[in-house]
């Protein structure tokens, strides 16, 4: 009898185990995210009785933010956000199978939060709604290099009074929580006695949300070096404008499977320019 | 024993896995010979970020052949490397700046896959083989650069003398007549740092809504050379013009020019002009008397 069980406990276990895609267990950390996006349609007649083709997007930046929208990279409109970091923003369009949307907000300090694409296809005469787009916060160190044992401070805009996780990586990993201030200002101070000397990478996030901020490189080392106005240290940037665009992308397309590779080029320090290197182009891409 | 259930369970569940992410090449089943079809590349991304793709897709060539590709339905991107077709094989490679999980359309429910390109295809000759993927990396827009663990979807294809094929949309009713030529573009011209271990180049890039662009040519000489983007160029003394084309698979030709700076500016050339005419002058003058 209690082989029998034994045999039918197994039987159900490897069938739950078969049948449930991997999938599942990495949506679960997906699906933590509270907001979502959805595209909607709704019939919009205007005055002469024609439909209306248009476009709208809504969510949440930071408080008095600029939320810019571009459309096939090309610039389209900008909207200021609410007090609540709050914003909605309306395009009129026509037909479309393939139009991508990109959005990013620059907060008060201009400091520029990273780009959210959105490809979408637009109907004729009907009103797309994309509704719940969250911005990651935006964030800066104040030195690049800190010395053993000292403090380093980050900063940057969030939605007013949210919780939110500082998230230190390299030798060792390291996770602060905190609530941004009701002014959507945070800032913490974070002391380096326990870590080792290194290179590290630092970011933020809403607590339960997968989205990250732009993730900033420092080290830990010999000297106190002080980032001058708000340096963003960005890979791959070799003329340090603080812009990734097409001149970045032709620099690191040119040293593409060429030997000796310029630093600034080579954005995981591998000595070759491959893939990897334009993925973190691709993610710091601000056009 | 229940250890050894557990370790026979978990094998048995990653035998089985079903990656949530795949890139699939979506053809028709069944073609007519001489006819021309889209053989689709689409990326579903299981609600991940991805930015960047690097994909090799063999064919039969022996029964198709290769006439371009098309970008008008699909996803915005630059290309690293434009399709290139190679001995039965396409290779393509690209990125798309800040990322992308999938496509919104209001027609179907959720996120679609992400249609990365459509190729064109025409039969040359009836029998059947594969459109395999032979190499295909998909990397996540999460800073790192981190693979996107995903499997390959293939797809077969026969040509044969019936032909009622599913996905029949991707049959075309006659083959593309591409006459228009590639989209107008502008050569930018990237200065060199002084210091800098890159050298001053142009950077040149076009689309094409029928057959695709298959090639781009400078004007060296009395000859145009085939050349890719970016493309590193000395500076002169004094400023000049160059010349690039852009060709697609139909050979239609789309011109654009750029100016490149020289080490001194065009006031000098003028002044040196203007200097050595009037000093010309005088010395006749002299002669003379």
């Amino acid at each position: 009898m209690h082989k029998i069980k034994s045999i039918i406990q197994f039987l159900f276990i490897l069938f739950v185990a078969i049948f449930t895609p991997i999938s599942l267990f990495a949506s679960d950390i997906i699906l933590n995210d509270t907001v979502s996006v959805s595209a909607t349609v709704i019939r919009a007649p205007s005055a002469t009785g024609s439909y209306l083709t248009s476009v709208t997007f809504s969510g949440f930046a930071y408080p008095e933010a600029i939320v810019h929208l571009w459309k096939n990279g090309v610039p389209q409109t900008t909207a200021y956000t609410f007090s609540d970091g709050s914003f909605n923003i309306r395009l009129d369009e026509v037909y479309s199978p393939n139009a991508l949307y990109s959005l990013y907000a620059i907060d008060k300090m201009h400091r520029r939060s990273l780009i959210l694409n959105y490809p979408i296809v637009v109907k004729s005469g009907y009103l797309t709604q994309i509704s719940g787009i969250l911005f990651a916060p935006t964030i800066s160190l104040d030195k690049t290099e800190v010395k053993n044992g000292d403090y380093i401070t980050v900063s940057g805009y969030a939605l007013p009074t949210t919780s939110l996780s500082v998230v230190i990586k390299g030798i060792q990993d390291k996770t602060f929580y905190m609530n941004s201030n009701s002014d959507g200002t945070y800032q913490l101070t974070i002391p380096l006695l326990d870590f080792k000397k290194g290179d590290y990478n630092i970011y933020v996030n809403y607590k339960n949300s997968n989205k990250i901020s732009k993730v900033i490189l420092f080290t830990i080392g010999e000297v106190n070096i002080l980032s001058t106005e708000l340096v963003e240290n960005i890979p791959g940037d070799c003329n340090a404008d603080s812009i990734i665009n097409i001149i970045d992308f032709s620099v690191t397309a040119f040293w593409y499977d060429r030997p000796n590779p310029p630093v600034c080029v080579d954005t995981n320090d591998d000595n070759i320019i491959n893939l990897t290197d334009f993925s973190i182009l691709a993610f710091y891409w601000t056009g | 024993m229940k250890i050894i259930l557990f370790i026979i369970t978990i094998f048995f569940a990653n035998t089985f896995a079903v990656y949530a992410a795949d890139v699939s090449v979506l053809a028709p089943k069944i073609v007519k010979n001489n006819q021309t079809f889209i053989v689709s590349v689409d990326l579903n991304t299981d609600h991940v970020l991805v930015n960047s793709f690097d994909i090799t897709i063999s064919y039969p060539s022996d029964i198709l052949s290769f006439k371009g590709y098309k970008e008008d339905v699909s996803i915005k991107k630059l290309w690293i490397v434009p399709p290139t077709n190679s001995s039965g094989s396409i290779h393509f490679s690209g990125i798309i700046p800040g990322g992308v999980d999938g496509v919104y359309d209001p027609d179907r429910i959720g996120l679609q896959a992400i249609p990365v390109i459509e190729l064109i295809f025409s039969s040359i000759a009836l029998g059947n083989g594969e459109f395999t993927l032979i190499h295909s990396d998909i990397l996540q827009n999460d800073g790192l650069g981190t693979p996107l663990i995903h499997e390959n979807k293939n797809s077969s294809i026969v040509v044969s003398n019936v032909a009622t094929s599913t996905y029949n949309e991707l049959v075309l009713d006659k083959s593309i007549q591409d006459v228009e030529p590639p989209a107008p573009f502008t050569i930018q011209f990237i200065e060199a740092g002084l210091f800098s271990k890159t050298p001053s180049m142009i950077f040149f890039s076009t689309t094409d809504n029928d057959l695709g662009v298959e090639k781009y040519q400078l004007h060296t000489g009395n000859i145009w050379k085939d050349v890719k983007s970016p493309l590193p160029v000395k500076k002169s003394i004094f400023s000049r013009y160059l010349s690039i084309r852009a060709l697609d698979f139909n050979g239609n030709i789309r011109e654009a020019q750029v100016e490149i700076p020289g080490i001194l500016p065009q006031m000098y050339l003028t002044l040196f002009i203007v200097v050595f005419i009037c000093s010309f002058m005088l010395f006749m003058l002299k002669r003379k008397r």
